[in-house]
């Protein structure tokens, strides 16, 4: 073991319970906590109510909070914070969409703040969770009767959750594995490329709060 | 109080019991100031580093620290709160 880690202080351990809890903490300074927890009641108490909201947290129960006028720089700063690690977490996104709150508010702002690809690569590797909700917008040609447009809009998978907006335009949810954005990019050009429709594109993902 | 006979009925007290405490937890991150319950979301469910999160959040290091801790004690308060009779919630 390091000896800095050797010689933390009680409150640097009780600091350090999150990321002891998230599983991020150097070897090292794990090592200085399991030893610490071994002798230390008040930090073993500590550790379960990190423990708890933890899985509150990602249980998802917690309830989404006020909007965030600042959600895009945050999420900004959550990629470049990230950028050592070549991956983006989309558990990250997420988190800024329930500071968002709709979750109908944030990808259009995740999509001007796209890193390169590959940073998306390890995406579906790292979840555990089976499948999330993307919205796209999608504008429909406008000589449409209400059964072609009824048709078309169950051929893009989102028939039973389309809702049109005031502006014409309609969002569908569609429920998929955890997808890159330019997996989500293809997913609308394919949309795009039906000749009913005039434009498709990706604008948010829904984030399981209650 | 209702104390249970059967050990079928202790382990669904039980069951009540950390449900109820579940709740208490949900209610005392719903209920934190906003940069700490972000800090708290980027922490636990975008598993980000302290450096990260700072960095993310555009803060020193030791104001994450610091924001988690007072997370935690918040939720500590809350769920002693929920641990007191009835009549002690009320006067306090």
């Amino acid at each position: 073991m390091n000896s800095a880690a050797d010689h933390l202080s009680h409150e640097a351990i009780s600091e350090r319970l999150p990321w002891f809890v998230n599983g991020t903490l150097p070897d090292a300074a794990r090592a200085a906590v399991e030893a610490h927890l071994e002798v230390c009641a008040a930090c073993r108490e500590d550790l379960r109510l990190c423990e708890e909201m933890a899985q509150s947290v990602r249980s998802g129960r917690t309830i989404p909070m006020p909007p965030c006028a600042s959600a895009d720089d945050l999420l900004q700063r959550a990629q470049r914070a990230t950028r050592s690690r070549r991956s983006i977490d989309w558990r990250i996104a997420a988190s800024i969409a329930v500071i968002a709150a709709s979750g109908l508010v944030l990808v259009s702002q995740i999509r001007h703040a796209s890193p390169p690809n590959q940073e998306f690569t390890t995406v579906t590797q790292r979840t555990t969770v089976a499948t999330v909700d993307y919205v796209f917008e999608v504008r429909l040609a406008g000589r449409l009767d209400d059964a072609d447009r009824a048709r078309v809009l169950g051929q893009l998978g989102g028939s039973t959750s389309a809702v049109e907006t005031d502006d014409g335009t309609y969002h569908l949810t569609l429920s998929l594995p955890p997808q890159s954005l330019t997996q989500l990019d293809a997913i609308a050009t394919d949309m795009a490329a039906m000749s009913e429709v005039v434009s498709a594109d990706v604008v948010a993902l829904q984030v399981p709060v209650r | 109080m209702a104390v249970p006979l059967r050990e079928k009925d202790l382990i669904d007290t039980q069951s009540a019991i950390n449900i109820e405490r579940e709740d208490w937890v949900d209610r005392a991150i719903d209920g934190l100031p906003a940069k700490q319950k972000l800090t708290v979301l980027l922490v636990y469910f975008a598993g980000l580093t302290c450096e990260e999160t700072a960095a993310a959040t555009d803060v020193p290091v030791g104001t994450v620290r610091t924001r988690m801790f007072h997370a935690r004690k918040k939720l500590q308060t809350a769920l002693e709160k929920s641990a007191m009779p009835r009549h002690q919630k009320r006067n306090s």
